[in-house]
């Protein structure tokens, strides 16, 4: 009797051998290395560029982006895009980071390059300080730059916004509820809750508040407004990161939420429901009101008035909170979050500088975020632009109405999804109508209770293992805390036990690392 | 001549009848519900009104997914690795399967217990990355196919199957002359067909339904399977709240886009079950039965 099928080592051998073979006849050359830059262009000869970035699928990126074809006209440089869908980009861009398997440039969040900046996989801009005289100036002109460095050292180009329109989250209210109820526009939370009683009371089968991803979300929106908030945040009353669960106010807060939720003006199901039910909820006239991003009121108000004739939405003034201040956040004015870091390894980095360099001039803004002057767009006296009505007409529908997606597609000139480092997003508010617009221009601009958010600050090594070993701890704490307490599942008093847990956990060393961190850039 | 049944049993029955019914229901109806939202208006939708029937009937979302060019192109990719992994599997898997299914192999033991030792510790994500990338295959449709070549579990079905052929039919093959090649491909396979369609089922389904090792292997869109398109246009909405101030108002709502696409997505691999329907019982219950 035979012992063994000796065959089958010999297959497999042949079979791997096979596929190694195949796989490595497959694979693309590494990027050419780069010559010195002469005649107008950053290099005498033409050069690819990879680049990986978070793909949204609201705008797909593609090779052949128009103004990304202008820029290699004018550079001389061809970007490679490998884009990563944006639901999954963290862990492929961990484990590219974990591996050192970087593309010549790659999209990271501030964490990135505060827990990989020592171990050199980054270019240390700093080094190459004499060849990047715009990017230094644009620090300089906007020091929130600042925040991205590491031990004083930039590691990496952030998202910087020439220009950008001023606007926030925002108190929605259907205005024809509020006529129907009777009442007026709120000047206090204590108005607003009493205003959504009267809406409960006229519209029993209504949810007077509506609220999207769980409590997290209700505290970082309802919650900041009210005087707490969700995770650590600069405080502009106390003139200092807080961890805002743990501050004294939280308690109030709580116990206001409480309130709503068990008079039902708060979503019973505000625990689980997602952005989709959060918005059928705003399309199907239950949901009165909300505290959230207002673009969502107007997007759904056409299918709302198919089922509501006389429906319509007003964005207020934040009303003043049981502490007697009003508070609100407006959008972060750069993408401090969005960094593109150059690898170490790669073998054109002389070239990748000049790129970036070139990134930060007036000029090259203009051409990614824009277009070609006097063709896409005019600049009128006082310094403002306007798209040309033949750059409007391409990109609209059978109805005539821009749609900014299209533009976006085949431009990939949107700065907040695509590789432009230095933005100017005009193009972004071409779309949206007169009632958004007048809501972010006459209101929110005007409303003083609104500010900027003041990014994270740059840790040192140390600071930084505090602040991981401490910050999950904190927030699974807090998350229990806000469901229990809203939910009324424990007495509001049991705040006092959790804020014990938060200094066992070590609250007061964690809110001091965030301000000396702030202190040393502020 | 039938028994009749007592009111205790018929009252039975008819529990039995209806609790598998509404069982039938309740697994199935998530399936409908995407296909009638997937058909019908986008402002129904956004207004919660799509419960049992399409409302206000339209094919947009089908035109606008199918002319999309990506997702077409991330179809013809999910096909190739389906195809070209599945044949892989099976060939490994049935090459390792053999020779551990004849008792009297030596090292038999020792063999098995390496290869089961894989079910429960492997290098994880990072080594396995480095792993890949020193072979060369990464970005490659080598990269998918080959570090997943065999499942443990499923070479253990299927050598447990193999093991059930009747041991006499192998030696009269070998005193009429003929030797393993022959044995394993003329006698073993044609009599393990309920084994092979399982799992060609159990390995076609993985691949239509796999992202993980695309997302890390692959870096060219050109290349990403349809699942990974799927999973970012199902779960990224909150991805893109920056841009939710632009988002247009047009006919076909996002969700219909996305229901629209997780039909496309999903009714290729379920019209191969019906084919291989027969063969599935008896090959699974090999596994359950023996080993």
């Amino acid at each position: 009797m035979k012992k063994c099928p000796r065959f089958v080592p010999i297959v497999l051998i042949a079979l791997a051998g096979v596929g190694v073979s195949f796989a490595a006849g497959g694979r693309e050359g590494g990027a050419k290395a780069a010559p010195q830059p002469s005649g107008g262009k950053l290099v005498d000869k033409d050069l690819e560029i990879s680049v990986m970035l978070s793909e949204s699928s609201l705008v797909p990126v593609s090779q052949n982006m128009l103004h990304f074809q202008w820029m290699y006209e004018k550079t001389g440089i061809r970007i490679k895009f490998l884009p990563v869908p944006s639901s999954d980009y963290a862990q492929k861009k961990s484990t590219l980071l974990s591996t050192n398997d970087l593309p010549d440039v790659i999209q990271v969040a501030q964490t990135d390059i505060n827990n990989f900046a020592d171990t050199g996989i980054f270019v240390n801009l700093a080094k190459y300080k004499s060849q990047l005289p715009n990017f230094y100036d644009k620090v300089a002109k906007y020091p929130e730059a600042k925040f991205t460095f590491v031990d004083g050292n930039p590691y990496g180009f952030p998202v910087l916004n020439r220009w950008d329109l001023t606007r926030g989250s925002g108190l929605v209210v259907r205005s024809d509820v509020m006529q129907e109820a009777g009442t007026a526009a709120p000047g206090t939370f204590q108005a607003y809750y009493d205003m959504l009683k009267a809406f409960k009371a006229k519209y029993p089968a209504c949810v007077p508040y509506v609220n999207r991803n769980g409590a997290n979300n209700l505290m970082a929106t309802l919650g900041y407004s009210l005087g707490s908030g969700n995770g650590i945040q600069f405080d502009p009353q106390a003139g200092r990161f807080l961890f805002q669960p743990a501050k004294p106010e939280t308690r109030d807060v709580l116990a206001y939420l409480n309130s709503m939720y068990r008079e039902k003006l708060l979503d019973p199901d505000y625990v689980s429901i997602k952005g989709t039910q959060w918005e059928e909820k705003l399309a199907n006239g239950s949901g009165l009101s909300y505290l959230d991003n207002v673009n969502f009121a107007v997007k759904h108000l056409p299918t709302l008035r198919k089922k509501i004739p006389a429906a319509g939405w007003d964005n207020l003034i934040l009303p003043v909170n049981q502490f007697g201040y009003a508070r609100g956040l407006y959008t972060a004015p750069h993408q401090l979050d969005k960094i593109w870091v150059v690898g170490a390894k790669g073998r054109n980095v002389d070239a990748i500088i000049r790129m970036f360099n070139w990134f930060y001039t007036e000029e090259a803004c203009d051409l990614m975020n824009l277009g070609k002057e006097g063709v896409d767009f005019i600049r009128k006296a006082d310094g403002t632009v306007e798209f040309t009505a033949e750059t409007l007409r391409k990109y609209s529908d059978a109805q005539g109405n821009f749609v900014q997606t299209g533009m976006a597609k085949d431009r990939g000139n949107a700065a907040y999804e695509s590789f432009i480092p230095y933005s100017d997003v005009h193009s972004y508010f071409l779309s949206i109508n007169e009632t958004q617009m007048g809501w972010y221009k006459n209101v929110q601009q005007k409303d003083k209770a609104y500010a900027f958010p003041t990014p994270t600050p740059p840790f040192t090594a140390k600071e930084r293992e505090t602040v991981t070993a401490i910050q999950t701890q904190l927030a699974t704490i807090a998350t229990e805390m806000f469901d229990k307490l809203i939910m009324g599942v424990e007495p509001i008093e049991a705040f006092d036990r959790y804020l014990a847990r938060f200094r066992e956990k070590g609250l007061t060393e964690f809110e001091k690392v965030y301000n000396d961190a702030y202190d040393r850039v502020k | 001549m039938m028994l009749s049944k007592s009111p205790a049993e018929r009252i039975f029955d008819v529990s039995n009848a209806l609790l598998l019914v509404l069982l039938g229901v309740v697994a199935l109806y998530p399936l409908y519900y995407v296909l009638i939202v997937s058909v019908s208006s986008g402002m129904a939708v956004a207004r919660g009104e799509v419960k049992l029937v399409p409302v206000q009937l339209t094919l947009g979302p089908y035109r606008t997914m199918i002319r999309d060019p990506y997702f077409f192109r991330s179809f013809l990719n999910t096909l190739k690795y389906t195809v070209v992994g599945t044949v892989v599997n099976l060939a490994m898997s049935c090459l390792c399967a053999y020779p551990l299914s004849i008792r009297s192999f030596s090292g038999n033991k020792a063999f098995t217990g390496f290869i089961v030792f894989t079910m429960f510790f492997s290098g994880g994500l990072i080594p396995t990355y480095l792993v890949v990338k020193s072979f060369g295959l990464l970005d490659s449709l080598w990269a998918i196919v080959l570090p997943a070549a065999i499942s443990t579990w499923n070479m253990i079905i299927i050598r447990t199957f193999f093991q059930g052929i009747p041991q006499s039919l192998r030696e009269s093959a070998q005193i009429d002359g003929a030797n393993d090649v022959f044995i394993f491909l003329r006698i073993i396979l044609p009599l393990s067909l309920p084994v092979l369609a399982t799992m060609t089922l159990f390995y076609a389904s993985g691949h239509w339904n796999s992202f993980f090792p695309e997302l890390i292997y692959l870096s060219e869109k050109s290349k990403y399977p349809m699942q990974l398109i799927l999973r970012n246009m199902l779960i990224s909405e909150q991805m893109s709240e920056q841009y939710a101030d632009i988002l247009q108002q047009t006919d076909i709502a996002p969700t219909t886009l996305k229901y629209a696409a997780v039909m496309l997505s999903t009714v290729p691999i379920l019209l191969v079950y019906p084919f291989l329907q027969r063969y599935f019982v008896k090959g699974v219950m090999v596994g359950s039965l023996k080993g």
